[in-house]
């Protein structure tokens, strides 16, 4: 998103950016008592940093589509209005959504300003300002269909819903609920659209912005379960976090606020009042929650998530072992349009990411009238974007058999199917099986990409779990160790094959 | 058996096969000698359709395939298929399957192309190995065999077709000089067996003791053939003289007093009256 510091010019500035500190040295150890606060650091440097994510879009923090280079949004106006209220100017922070706590604590930026919602997860790691805008969630459907009125009626239903959002807790916590997990929420409006979800459950904003101008959708029964974004701010920084509650209520007193939300459609009589009216939420007493103690209740969601994995990767696999073989002999045996297709196959698939392929598959067929599960899809692409490379596995493996061995089959009258068959392909899989069996070891870590087509697998439940655990490292070791027990005996079975399959003849 | 009409062959603007006719009868043994290059292999691997000729025909049996400007028609590339299951084909680099025994290589083709059953391939293919002296290696794999015995197996395999025709491409040139006489031997038991083979050898001896005609070739061309003694006794060109002096064996005999005499070449002559086998070039 952001251009890269080339590090040559790091290193040329590196002694430059020394010289100051030479100078204030004993200063620095004298302030080192009374360490300055983030307020202090802001106003000498005269921008606040904001994080958030404009992957997570309208009408948060979006790039303008007339001019992507520059982010607009609510929350861009919002931080300006803000910024100004301290005196300094709004410097925005990419940063991926799931990662924005632990961004905060590491002192990535200053504040937190992405539709952060005020719970006690949330308030046991950060502080959290007063809120800056009352959401509800709100049911989606197709225009026309009013079966589903309140959040009961949704039981039995597929649901589509972002990833750790409000909706994805309520629907969870409800039970009965088909529930599909979206990378975004064009991806979720498309889906319905699509006859791949019955609904979808939105945070207002989301649902204003992207449900409502849609004529195929439409808001079912009333908005329910009032809910506050705020700003999240480290907790040592208790005097940010005063500067941002008043410059909240002055936004709020001024109609700063309520300019700002008009201008994006968001406003309603309710918001000015629900505002007013918020009640603090308590910080949970405990602070951390340790799934590595509670691996009883975690182990178990993550090994749901591995079967899918498991499933995913041994039927893609099985594709592009088979898809493979037959690229392979139709580039190296096959007529002149077959060998061209072939390889412009291997090239392309081989030449462009696999993510994008997924989104095309899953997100771009449905407009050829195309409409794949997304168990069907994952296979489908995962598989096909395998079958490139183990084509050239195969490739590899039957041009080292000596031509000599073609010649004396096809001179005993054997055709070229049968010499391929019976002499030259059980020679060539003996070398193409660690290969291979390395690319399945790849394919199996590889599938966790397709959670972006909503397929819920080992490391979707993980980032689930750790956005709202923030146990990022016990989750993490349970995960990785369920990986690796997985994908090892996998690389023993194939050094097992490879063995059996060596002849006497080496 | 074989006719040979007017066939050419190039690579590129090389004539590698220069309007060559030869005609070769049931039973008839010929060994095609020539310098490297002169076209010799070609014109083997054109016998068996291991690669197509531009120009010419060829007929073995009662298959005949020709080409007009290096096309063929649909129709003989068919027969191609035919003609090789009735060619036996002997190559200088064995060219045996390396994942399979020796018994089933044997059985490999009888089986895929014959459609012959397992236990009746197997029990042929066992005679065969008895016959090229390797009864007991039957469950053998290539690499557990030394050179002249994969070789053997080689000739047992392509028998195992039971072809009208065998052609050996330099069968003994890539073995070591004592594991040659192995497979010379067997060569020789097939001749006398009646067997109709084209054989591409520098092994003098065979050519001398089974040959009834010999064939040189140079550029591509047919250059003099005849039978072995009078060739090699008084060879009409130069150049066939020239090239069988290359290939005779050096100091492959001894002097009146039991020394061995070196530096010099066995003659013609000495070839003729049973000199000790030529160890080849």
């Amino acid at each position: 998103m952001k251009d890269q510091p080339d590090p040559r010019s790091w290193a040329l500035s590196l002694p430059l950016l020394l010289i100051p500190f030479l100078g204030i040295l004993p200063s620095s150890v004298q302030a080192s008592d009374s360490p300055c606060t983030t307020v202090q650091e802001v106003e000498a440097r005269g921008s606040l940093r904001w994080g958030a994510d404009a992957e997570g879009g309208a009408p948060y923090v979006f790039p303008d589509p007339r001019n992507p280079r520059q982010f607009i949004g609510f929350e861009v106006d919002l931080a300006r209005s803000l910024a100004a209220k301290l005196g300094v100017r709004a410097e925005m922070v990419q940063n991926s959504w799931d990662g924005l706590v632990s961004a905060l604590d590491r002192g990535s930026f200053d504040i937190i300003l992405n539709g952060l919602e005020i719970t006690p997860e949330h308030l046991g790691q950060i502080s959290m300002s007063r809120p800056y805008y009352a959401y509800t969630q709100q049911i989606v459907t197709r225009a026309g269909d009013g079966s589903m009125q309140r959040l009961e009626d949704l039981k039995g239903k597929r649901v589509g819903i972002l990833s750790a959002s409000v909706a994805h807790r309520l629907l969870e916590k409800m039970g009965g609920v088909d529930i599909r997990v979206y990378p975004g929420n064009v991806e979720t409006c498309k889906d319905l659209k699509n006859r791949r979800i019955d609904a979808s459950v939105m945070d207002t904003p989301i649902a204003l912005h992207y449900a409502k101008p849609d004529p195929g959708l439409q808001f079912s029964g009333k908005p329910f379960a009032v809910g506050y974004y705020g700003v999240g701010v480290r907790k040592k920084d208790a005097k940010l976090l005063e500067a941002m509650d008043r410059a909240i209520v002055g936004l709020l007193a001024s109609g700063e606020l309520r300019r700002i939300y008009l201008k994006w459609g968001l406003w309603d009589p309710e918001q000015e009042k629900r505002l007013r009216k918020f009640t603090p939420v308590e910080a949970p007493k405990e602070g951390k929650v340790s799934t590595l103690r509670e691996w009883r209740t975690f182990l178990p969601m993550l090994l749901k998530g591995a079967v899918v994995t498991v499933e995913i990767s041994c039927l893609s696999m099985l594709l592009a072992v088979g898809l493979g073989l037959g690229l392979a002999l139709s580039r190296i045996f096959g007529v002149t349009p077959l060998r061209w297709l072939a390889t412009a196959y291997i090239e392309v698939i081989r030449g462009t990411p696999l993510l994008i392929q997924l989104y095309m598959i899953y997100y771009g067929l449905p407009n050829l009238g195309i409409r794949l599960t997304s168990f069907e899809a994952a296979v489908i692409g995962l598989g096909m974007n395998y079958a490139a490379y183990e084509a050239e596995n195969y490739r590899a493996g039957i041009q080292a058999i000596p031509e000599g061995q073609m010649e004396a089959a096809l001179s005993l009258g054997m055709t070229r199917w049968q010499a391929l068959r019976r002499v030259v392909l059980p020679q060539a899989i003996r070398i193409v099986i660690p290969p291979i069996s390395n690319d399945f070891i790849a394919l199996f870590k590889d599938s966790s990409l397709v959670s972006v087509i909503t397929m819920v697998e080992l490391t979707k439940v993980y980032g689930m779990l750790a956005t709202t655990t923030y146990d990022y490292m016990g989750l993490g070791l349970m995960t990785a160790a369920i990986y690796f027990g997985l994908s090892y005996p996998a690389s023993l079975a194939a050094k097992f094959i490879e063995r059996k399959l060596r002849y006497d003849f080496d | 058996m074989i006719l040979i009409e007017n066939l050419s062959k190039s690579f590129r603007h090389h004539e590698v096969l220069d309007n060559i006719s030869l005609k070769q009868e049931k039973a008839e043994v010929i060994v095609l000698i020539g310098p490297s290059g002169c076209g010799k292999t070609t014109l083997l691997r054109c016998l068996n359709a291991l690669e197509n000729f531009d120009e010419g025909k060829i007929t073995i049996g009662d298959i005949t395939i020709s080409a007009h400007r290096g096309h063929l028609s649909r129709e003989d590339r068919e027969k191609q298929l035919v003609l090789r299951s009735r060619v036996g084909m002997v190559f200088q680099g064995f060219n045996l399957f390396p994942h399979m025994t020796a018994i089933e290589n044997i059985i490999e083709a009888p089986v895929t192309v014959k459609e012959m059953t397992q236990s009746m391939a197997v029990k042929r293919g066992l005679d065969l190995l008895a016959k090229v002296g390797l009864e007991d290696k039957a469950d053998f794999y290539p690499s557990q065999l030394s050179g002249g015995q994969q070789q053997r197996v080689a000739i047992a395999r392509a028998l195992a077709m039971e072809p009208e025709v065998m052609l050996f491409d330099e069968p003994t040139s890539a073995l070591d000089p004592e594991l040659k006489e192995d497979v010379l031997r067997v060569m020789r038991q097939l001749a006398n067996e009646g067997m109709t083979m084209l054989v591409v050898t520098h092994e003098m001896s065979f050519a001398r003791d089974m040959a009834d005609r010999m064939v040189f070739m140079e550029k591509g061309r047919v250059l003099e053939e005849g039978p072995a003694d009078i060739m090699f006794r008084s060879p009409k060109h130069e150049r066939t003289r020239e090239f069988l002096k290359t290939i005779l064996p050096k100091k492959s005999f001894r002097s009146g007093n039991g020394k061995p005499v070196s530096g010099r070449q066995a003659t013609f002559d000495e070839l003729l009256n049973g000199g000790p086998a030529a160890a080849g070039g």
